[in-house]
């Protein structure tokens, strides 16, 4: 273990140590110590702490999406059409229910519903790219 | 209707704090889902799932506030209904008719509480004197909502004695009604031609600007109707549909 690694071990050592020892401290003691005041303070920080966290989780997100969309508009387009098709029509020979509905709404609409199965298509090669880069992480 | 539901627990655990801070692509991604948006044919949304991950697409064709919900309803079927391929149409997404056991109607339920949270709006609803029109198209417009389902949101914290109903040229489409009206008040499947919203559904009307008096029996037909007076106010759905608020005396409530 280098040095740094040792030192830092202790550092978390004393930091937990320190933390343990608030823990464990009775809360008329704390409330003595630093006041009721000083209480509510610590609360109101905790709560924004929080907070924070929790809004670091959707900034994480978006900043993911951009990443995720910016891929996409830069990929060179190699979807096997032909491929991506037979995996559609595989899905939907064994799931009658979606089957009947695209049907029905072909019927409904009175026009193809080719652009929505292509839509279709290329977006179970996106799922299928989404979970291979998912696999390499 | 009371306790977090799982869509208002999500934002929560997001720091959800604003309407502003609703950013449904995020939230999407943050669940698995990547959303993209292209034209459809028959359908509003699409759904194509693995175990995991999911990408939804939305129909462009449609308004903003359309797509907003559409994409609400996509994240509550991945929610519900995950690993599926599902194909939403028009008529699934944001149609008030089905039961509560419906896929699509749970889906749309967590789009409402989605997009309105009640912890955001509730507060705002407990300000108000009165359900108005012009109350319901500013949350609507804060929180980029229909005004279908901001309505029923508002009915939905069963804080004022309403009903919601929607009439099309042929008669009565749906209607909800909050807990706190007696169920004698059931709306008449017509459209009375003595209602406000007669004129606007078959003369073109836009909007009624304020509530206005009318008696009972242009709305109701049970017994002794003609004793109370009710509020209406109302506005144009598209599709050739009339949406009307109708506000209940309290003398109609004991």
């Amino acid at each position: 273990m280098s040095e740094d690694n040792i030192n830092r071990a202790k550092l978390t050592r004393l930091a937990e140590a320190i933390i343990d020892d608030i823990i464990k401290t009775p809360d008329v003691d704390i409330i003595a110590e630093v006041g009721q005041s000083g209480v509510e303070q610590a609360r109101t920080i905790l709560f924004q702490v929080k907070a924070a966290a929790s809004r670091r989780l959707l900034a994480q997100a978006k900043h993911e999406l951009e990443a995720w969309r910016a891929a996409q508009t830069s990929r060179t387009h190699s979807l096997d059409h032909a491929a991506a098709r037979d995996r559609f029509e595989k899905v939907r020979s064994v799931d009658p229910a979606f089957n009947r509905k695209m049907m029905m709404a072909a019927r409904n609409e009175k026009e193809s519903t080719d652009r929505d199965k292509d839509g279709l298509i290329e977006d179970l090669a996106d799922l299928q790219r989404l979970d291979e880069q998912d696999t390499l992480e | 209707m009371n306790g977090v539901s799982a869509a208002e627990r999500l934002l929560m655990q997001l720091g959800v704090l604003g309407a502003q801070d609703i950013d449904l692509e995020a939230i999407a991604w943050h669940l698995g889902a990547a959303v993209k948006y292209r034209h459809m044919d028959a359908a509003d949304g699409t759904i194509v799932g693995s175990p995991k991950r999911a990408i939804i697409s939305i129909n462009r064709s449609t308004i903003p506030r359309r797509q907003r919900f559409t994409l609400g309803h996509e994240i509550g079927h991945w929610h519900h209904h995950r690993g599926r391929l599902l194909f939403c149409t028009p008529t699934d997404v944001g149609n008030f008719t089905g039961g509560p056991l419906d896929p699509e109607r749970q889906a749309d339920a967590f789009a409402s509480d989605l997009i309105l949270p009640r912890y955001l709006v509730r507060p705002k609803i407990l300000k108000l004197k009165k359900p108005t029109l012009t109350f319901a198209h500013e949350i609507a417009d804060e929180f980029r909502a229909s005004m279908t389902a901001t309505l029923i949101k508002i009915l939905n914290e069963d804080f004022f004695p309403i009903l919601l109903v929607c009439h099309g040229k042929y008669g009565r489409h749906w209607f909800r009604r909050t807990n706190m009206v007696p169920q004698w008040w059931f709306p008449r499947e017509d459209l009375d031609v003595q209602t406000f919203a007669f004129e606007i559904l078959h003369n073109g009307g836009g909007e009624d600007t304020f509530p206005r008096k009318n008696g009972a029996g242009a709305w109701f037909d049970f017994k002794n109707v003609d004793r109370y007076e009710i509020h209406e106010q109302s506005f144009a759905l598209p599709n050739e549909e009339v949406l009307t608020i109708l506000t209940i005396p309290s003398e109609g409530l004991e």
